[in-house]
């Protein structure tokens, strides 16, 4: 069924967007709501992603549902995540909201990555986390990590 | 050596990485906190968790120390589990190259053979897969200078074990005994020859934690035949069977040797091959002649918890090998017809055995009796080669 209905969303900041059904039925979280939604779900409201990441996602989607087996799919995914740290935390809390689990995997493991070879210290920083233990379970703790670490 | 060095260049780039995180992040809480408060701590959380469950082991067990709340969440089961399923890559090592039984997706182990970390070793052969860690020793062929370590594939660290108490060229047998549960250290078990006739063993314990070898005095026992085969750690106690008699177990918190017998019905021939393995928590045991030359019916058999005998767990039926691979089975001959091991599934459905058949590595499932070769050995003199069973990615033990 070759279907040209096009879909508008609309992000936190007003701003919208049309795309084709099809490429909007990538995130699982509109496809539930067109299928829930009624007859007159042409428009469907994201208030959990700003125009600027909305558009990144819309991007992403395009991509995987119209050349899904190409051959620059990897390379493009690659690419796509080397953007500024913030706009990748918007795109992960995005790929979230909207259920879109390939970008999802890919932005959390780009995340991941950046974190692991972060220190405890680092950690706490960055999360504003303080530092609950006292000194003799921190050398406890300390401790039982040793064993894999075959010191 | 290598984690050391990957961890402080890391650390002067993220310094100023570390701001704008921070600042995305505070960004974000600020947005949410327009929504409902309880729906949004939950929904970050499951954000976080997202990103945690991709994080290599070695980055999990030191977030541990942030603060009380993450240690409870890394260490919680359903975390580890999610992390398991995602991070772990079973497969085999055909002689020191590890071949994932899932050849599509990428090993998430990021290396391939051994060798790469015992360099300017020689000789290096991997004796036992026990748990995520594997046992290995270098100068195989000179039993005088060999050397045994204990290797972790996934942190990719190295720890040599010290040399036994006595004369290392009486060492007869290496086991090494380590599970998730009692993580906070393994053992290795040294069986020793104490006379030349090879009546009288003596077996010697050495541990992780105190990196000394004890000497279980009360254990001096004789055999008719000599102990040298791969042993197999299993419920707490280190399995082998000599010459495929009778088998003895070493249980190693009360250091009592137990005999098992075979399964029933089963005579002890020195034409039997045998399998023996565990996988997921099971025993598992494979008798076969190699005189077979017609229908191929295996039995699996599985060891019950308590010790007191084997039972069926599956009849495997391996008629249809010879017209899926036809080049391999010339001459209808089962020569060159190993079982490498028997890997149980997350779900049942998907356990499969892996054989080695002239050179080529199959998985065959268990259920829907499908067969997918795997790999091709460049030479099939499998003297060469230690098939170490299954190997599942270390998965790291979770208190």
């Amino acid at each position: 069924m070759t279907s040209s209905k096009t879909i508008v969303l609309r992000s936190s900041d007003g701003a919208t967007f049309e795309v084709d059904e099809a490429v909007a039925l990538h995130s699982l979280m509109i496809k539930h709501r067109i299928e829930t939604g009624g007859a007159d779900s042409t428009t469907i409201d994201v208030p959990e992603v700003t125009g600027n990441t909305l558009s990144k996602v819309i991007e992403y989607c395009k991509k995987h549902v119209e050349a899904p087996n190409s051959d620059d799919l990897k390379s493009f995914d690659t690419d796509f995540v080397k953007v500024d740290q913030a706009v990748l935390c918007h795109l992960a809390k995005a790929s979230y909201y909207m259920n879109i689990k390939g970008l999802l995997d890919l932005s959390s493991k780009t995340i991941a990555d950046m974190f692991k070879g972060k220190t405890v210290e680092q950690i706490r920083e960055t999360f504003h986390i303080k530092n609950d233990f006292t000194p003799e379970e921190e050398e406890e703790l300390r401790k039982e990590n040793s064993w894999n670490l075959f010191v | 050596m290598v984690n050391t060095r990957s961890r402080s260049r890391s650390r002067s780039r993220s310094r100023s990485r570390s701001k704008t995180l921070k600042t995305s992040f505070s960004q974000a809480s600020i947005e949410d906190s327009d929504n409902q408060s309880g729906a949004l701590i939950d929904s970050n959380k499951d954000l976080l968790s997202e990103i945690l469950v991709r994080l290599p082991v070695t980055s999990i067990f030191r977030f541990k120390s942030v603060s009380k709340p993450w240690r409870l969440f890394l260490s919680n089961s359903n975390f580890t589990r999610w992390h398991d399923k995602l991070s772990k890559s079973p497969g085999i090592f055909a002689g020191n190259i590890y071949v994932p039984f899932d050849v599509e997706n990428q090993s998430p182990l990021g290396f391939h053979d051994l060798n790469f970390y015992f360099h300017r070793r020689h000789g290096v052969r991997i004796l036992q897969s026990c748990n995520g860690l594997l046992l290995c020793c270098s100068n195989w062929w000179n039993s005088g200078s060999r050397k045994y370590y204990v290797f972790n594939p996934t942190t990719k660290q190295l720890a040599i074990i010290p040399s036994v108490i006595g004369d290392p060229k009486t060492i007869c047998f290496m086991a090494l005994a380590f599970h998730l549960t009692d993580c906070a250290q393994y053992k290795v078990v040294c069986i020793r020859a104490l006379d030349l006739r090879g009546e009288l063993y003596q077996i010697q314990i050495y541990s992780s934690l105190s990196e000394k070898w004890k000497i279980s005095i009360k254990i001096e026992f004789t055999v008719r035949h000599p102990v040298s085969c791969q042993g197999v750690y299993w419920n707490g106690a280190v399995y082998w069977a000599p010459f495929y008699r009778d088998f003895l177990y070493f249980k190693i918190d009360d250091e009592k040797l137990h005999t098992l017998p075979l399964p029933e019905g089963l005579m002890s021939s020195h034409e039997l091959a045998m399998y023996l393995g565990e996988s997921r928590g099971h025993l598992h045991l494979i008798l076969y002649t190699n005189r077979q030359e017609n229908s191929r019916c295996l039995n699996v058999y599985e060891m019950l918890c308590d010790h007191s005998g084997w039972f069926v767990k599956y009849e495997l039926q391996l008629d249809e090998l010879p017209g899926a691979f036809p080049f391999m089975f010339c001459l209808t001959s089962w020569k060159d017809f190993k079982v490498i091991d028997v890997v149980r599934g997350d779900k049942e459905e998907d356990t499969f055995v892996v054989l080695k058949v002239r050179g080529n590595i199959i998985t065959y499932n268990v259920h829907d009796k499908s067969f997918k070769q795997i790999f091709t050995l460049r030479s099939n003199f499998s003297e060469s080669f230690s098939y170490s069973g299954g190997f599942y990615g270390a998965s790291p033990c979770f208190h």
